[in-house]
């Protein structure tokens, strides 16, 4: 039995080795993996981060057109010519 | 001006076109269904309607017709465009805050809506996924729409080009939104009177408004009591209370009916500090009438006003 469980040590050894040897020896033979090419590379773009949204409290407009900072004249009456009016709804 | 007058959507609505009565009367009368059939499938308040079937249907994927598709694409992109200040999923603060019936019943019954015990947690429209070539929606569940202004504003805007095909000067008034198509002869616009938000019937000023949209939301009309508090139907999305605004009312003049009534509201619950950053890449005219009655205005809007 003793014998038999030796071959069996020395097998499992030298199959091992050669298998890790064989395995290297294949792996730098190999082609090596496709690199990308400057073009491509320029197509991949990182998603750009997510602006927070602006506190209300700390951003003003700086655009004229948009800033409620004039009194338009009011001509209050009780009857309009008009058939539409806007109000809220 | 020849008009038809009708009530719909909890409001009066106005259709009005220049033209021959009797070639008109079609036009009215199509304009006409169209409104009526758009109420039923947009309404909240109806079991029946699709929006309601759609809401009900949350956690499984539900074909839509292509009027509800185009709405609720449209909303997701004003969600965005108002930073998040336009929300059609605030139904649920809408239902918490007393508003759970429509706002004819509200007010025929005077008073008050028992405080409510809904959520404050919702999912916002994130929770929404749309196929849009297959019509297909998916609502998460817990989440529910309210369409009311956005569907208001879209509705008046498309029953106006059905009008337009029987007249090319025509405008469809739906309560204060409204969509004016062509000029009236012998005019460079329409005259749109501003209503004084607290005092119903005053006239504040007479707008002159080219062809397109125009919009007004307001905290003083859609009100009502829940229990000793007063409220109103402007919620807030980012506290899902009742909007505590330093303005009145917002009106908005732009290209389409459906952009005015969600700026209108938008800026509304933004107030005057937040209201220029929101409006500020966004092609809209814009008023607003302070709690002193006064009309404020961008140097823009001056030009829209009668001299």
């Amino acid at each position: 039995m003793k014998p038999f469980k030796n071959s069996l040590h020395i097998f499992i050894t030298f199959v091992s080795v050669f298998a890790f040897l064989g395995g290297w020896a294949t792996l730098a033979h190999s082609r090596k993996p496709i690199q990308p090419t400057q073009s491509q590379t320029n197509q991949i773009e990182a998603l750009p981060p997510l602006a927070p949204i602006p506190s209300f409290n700390s951003v003003t407009s700086n655009n004229d057109d948009s800033n409620l900072n004039i009194i338009v004249p009011t001509r209050r009456s009780r009857a309009t010519n008009s058939i539409f009016v806007t109000r809220g709804s | 001006m020849e008009s038809m007058q009708f009530r719909a959507m909890n409001t009066e609505i106005i259709l009005a076109a220049e033209g021959n009565p009797e070639e008109l009367l079609p036009g009215f009368e199509k304009a006409r269904r169209f409104i009526l059939e758009s109420e039923r499938r947009f309404t909240r308040f109806s079991e029946d309607s699709e929006l309601s079937r759609l809401n009900r249907a949350a956690g499984t994927w539900f074909r839509v017709s292509p009027d509800m598709l185009a709405v609720i694409m449209l909303a997701r992109e004003y969600v965005d465009l108002t930073r998040g200040l336009f929300d059609p999923t605030i139904l649920p603060d809408l239902l918490r805050a007393g508003y759970d019936r429509s706002m004819d019943i509200i007010r025929a019954e005077g008073v008050s809506s028992v405080p409510s015990a809904f959520s404050r947690e919702r999912t916002q429209l994130n929770g929404i996924v749309i196929r849009p070539e297959e019509s297909l929606i998916y609502i998460v569940p817990g989440v529910s729409l309210d369409l009311g202004g956005i569907a208001k504003g879209w509705i008046a805007e498309q029953a106006a080009s059905i009008l337009a095909e029987f007249s090319p000067v025509c405008a469809v008034d739906a309560g204060g939104d409204m969509y004016l198509n062509g000029l009236p002869t012998g005019k460079n616009g329409w005259p749109v009177a501003l209503e004084a938000p607290q005092n119903i019937g005053e006239t504040l000023t007479i707008m002159n408004i080219p062809s397109g949209g125009v919009a007004t939301s307001s905290v003083a009309k859609r009100t009502w009591k829940q229990g000793v508090k007063q409220r109103h139907h402007l919620i807030d999305p980012r506290t899902g209370e009742p909007a505590e605004t330093d303005w009145v009312s917002v009106t908005v003049i732009a290209a389409h009916t459906h952009l005015c009534e969600v700026f209108a509201k938008a800026l509304l619950i933004a107030g005057s500090q937040a209201a220029p950053v929101i409006a500020e890449n966004v092609d809209i005219i814009y008023f607003a009438v302070d709690h002193e009655g006064n009309i404020l205005g961008t140097r823009k809007s001056m030009e829209y006003v009668n001299g």
